[in-house]
């Protein structure tokens, strides 16, 4: 349940200032809102649909970055996110924004594993960007399918230990993000696993940190209308009973309250 | 640069805009519809809201409810389909943590209740009376009615006037009835509840519709159906206020696709006194606030008053 509302909440426009398409069916969008977004990671923008009709609900996208610019690792799956992976430069985009309870901001010492796979791993850059601020150089693990789904590679590479895995081996090793999470765990030293991705990944990954008694974080996707609190759409079955709201509980979540086995059946 | 909030400034002339239901005052014609504005303090502040003639709370029973599980919504053209399951933090909580804060903060509160026996409709209503601060109550008589097997108390005349008239007498509270638009005959209802003593009409809840995953073979909402909300709903919903505003004399609150001051003026020209706006506000949570500064521009522009425009249209 979230609490009072301190400030009064907006719809805000922000022009697109560079846009990209790093791999097929991918877009990588860079806005200026009309003022300044204190983002942090693991939080997420509501960004209006370009072309929807006055009722085409926003699409949740994580956010990359914080301040005067943000940024936005887009893949297509359908008719709002594929207006939005095709915005270009001069385009004016809606949103509200910065929405969500973030990942715990890094601390001096601490060694982070992230696991992220496809989109997902775009809050986990942003909070490797945090932690090479402060020193640190968590391990990233990446998955995908193939080479071509893991967009952020290059920009991972500057800020984490990189370890990319595939399923069809076209790069780093084949198999699951999974494999060398329980080979990092089994090594021992590891504080904490931040994991956002598919939701077999984030399952499997809080199922391998539970056993090994390492904490673990997750950021979870659901189907949104508001993304503030106001519409009860975005259930996350809550471990215990009941329900977790992922725009305003998550989309941070630690792992074991969610009732994972609910959540697969959603 | 201006902040879209600094609309609200403009709003000082209340005089053109004020409306009443009845015995309840409101100081413009604009609220938040149940269930899409939280509680009246969670999704925007409540010294906010406070300049809404009134917000309508999320649905509240007397016991708390967790809701359906997901998925709970998929949009849908021109509107969206939800299937919450009335997921709400219950009276006691409400009193509590809530409306201290709304009184402190000068809302206008109506309470949006439910339940599954008319007892318990009566019960809760008595609870929220006792409490005071509650400026009327919003009947949502669409949830079945368990005991009688599952019809639902607003498809039925003689069922809706008798929870009509059994809440108001437990609470003394004004009552407004919010009218489904699946009842077989909606007017006949309506005309049982001014009978039976409610001293508004709100019109219309979402209509029951559903949504199809080809891939997977499986209905988008874990309940199969769920309500129609949004601007696909707004055609119908003018269409029963105009025509419910022909069989009662009792003022009616317009419900349905209400994104701009607009749209609000169709629904007072087509006879409703007062305006809720619920599915907008996903889009655009200063959407109740919007159109409320665009009435009073509106007005001023036009050199009239809201109490003029209701039921202004000429008809043919
Ligand atoms: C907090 C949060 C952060 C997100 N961050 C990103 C991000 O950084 N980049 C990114 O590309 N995507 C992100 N997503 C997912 C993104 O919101 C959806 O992919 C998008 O809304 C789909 O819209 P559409 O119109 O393209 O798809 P639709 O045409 O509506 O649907 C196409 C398919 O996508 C599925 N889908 C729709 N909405 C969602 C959703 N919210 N989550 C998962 N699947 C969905 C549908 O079930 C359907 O099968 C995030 C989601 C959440 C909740
Ligand atoms: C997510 C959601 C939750 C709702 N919850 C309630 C509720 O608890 N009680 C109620 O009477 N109506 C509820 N409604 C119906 C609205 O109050 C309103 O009647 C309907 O959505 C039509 O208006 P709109 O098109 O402006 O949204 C809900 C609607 C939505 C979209
Ligand atoms: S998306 Fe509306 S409450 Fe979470």
């Amino acid at each position: 349940m979230i609490g009072p509302c301190a400030r009064p909440r907006t719809l805000i426009t922000a022009r697109v200032v560079d846009a990209s398409r790093p791999a097929a069916g991918y877009g990588v969008i860079r806005v200026e809102p009309e003022h300044e977004v204190e983002a942090r990671p693991g939080q997420f923008a509501m960004l209006g649909v370009p072309g929807g009709c006055r009722a085409t609900l926003h699409r949740p996208m994580s956010i990359l970055g914080s301040g005067a610019t943000l940024d936005f690792l887009i893949r297509e799956v359908g008719r709002g996110s594929r207006a939005l992976a095709g915005l270009v430069e001069g385009d004016d985009v809606q949103m509200i924004a910065p929405l969500g309870t973030p990942f715990p901001a890094p601390t001096k010492g601490e060694r982070v594993v992230l696991v992220g796979g496809g989109v997902g791993a775009s809050p986990l850059l942003f909070q490797a960007r945090l932690a090479a601020r402060q020193g640190a150089r968590p391990t990233m693990i990446y998955g995908g399918r193939a080479g071509r789904d893991l967009v952020l590679a290059d920009e991972m590479r500057q800020v984490c230990d990189l370890v990319c895995v595939t399923e069809d081996g076209t790069l780093g090793e084949r198999g699951l993000a999974t494999d060398p999470l329980a080979a990092a765990l089994a090594a021992g030293g590891v504080d904490r696993v931040l994991a956002c991705g598919p939701l077999p990944m984030m399952e499997a990954s809080a199922a391998l940190a539970l056993e090994a008694a390492v904490p673990c974080l997750v950021c979870l996707e659901a189907l949104m209308a508001c993304g503030f609190g106001a519409c009860l759409g975005c259930a996350i079955p809550a471990a215990g009973g009941g329900y977790l709201y992922a725009c305003s509980d998550g989309p941070v979540l630690a792992a074991e309250r969610v009732d994972w086995e609910r959540m697969r059946a959603a | 640069m201006a902040r879209r909030w600094d609309i609200l400034a403009t709003v000082s002339t209340p005089g053109i805009l004020a409306v009443n239901l009845g015995p309840v005052r409101l100081k413009n014609p604009v609220m938040t519809a149940s269930g899409t504005c939280g509680y009246g303090h969670d999704v925007q502040p409540a010294g906010l809201n406070a300049s809404l003639g009134a917000i309508c709370t999320k649905g509240l029973s007397l016991e708390p409810r967790q809701g359906n599980p997901p998925p709970r919504i998929w949009e849908t053209p021109a509107g969206m389909l939800n299937a919450i399951g009335l997921a709400n933090m219950g009276v006691e909580a409400f009193l509590a943590d809530v409306l201290p804060l709304l009184e402190q903060a000068g809302v206008t509160v109506i309470a949006n209740i439910f339940a599954d026996s008319m007892e318990d409709f009566g019960r809760l209503a008595a609870r929220l009376a006792k409490a005071g601060g509650i400026a009327a109550l919003e009947l949502n008589v669409s949830c079945p009615n368990v005991k009688q097997g599952g019809i639902h108390f607003g498809r039925d005349p003689d069922r809706a006037a008798e929870l009509t008239a059994h809440v108001s007498e437990r609470s003394g509270l004004p009552i407004i009835v919010k009218m489904t638009p699946e009842a077989p005959d909606i007017a006949a209802v309506a005309r049982a509840c001014e009978q039976a003593g409610a001293c508004a009409l709100s019109a219309i809840n979402t209509i029951r519709g559903m949504a199809v995953d080809v891939e997977r073979a499986r209905p988008r909402l874990a309940t199969v159906y769920g309500g129609l909300s949004g601007p696909a709903l707004k055609p119908i919903a003018l269409r029963i206020v105009h025509e419910l505003s022909k069989q009662v004399s009792i003022p009616i609150v317009g419900i349905g696709g209400i994104s701009s001051a607009e749209d609000a003026l169709e629904f007072l020209m087509a006879g409703a006194s007062a305006v809720q706006v619920g599915t907008a506000t996903f889009l655009d949570p200063q959407a109740p606030f919007q159109v409320l500064a665009g009435l009073e521009t509106w007005c001023t522009e036009h050199e009239t008053t809201i109490r003029k425009v209701i039921g202004s249209m000429e008809e043919p």
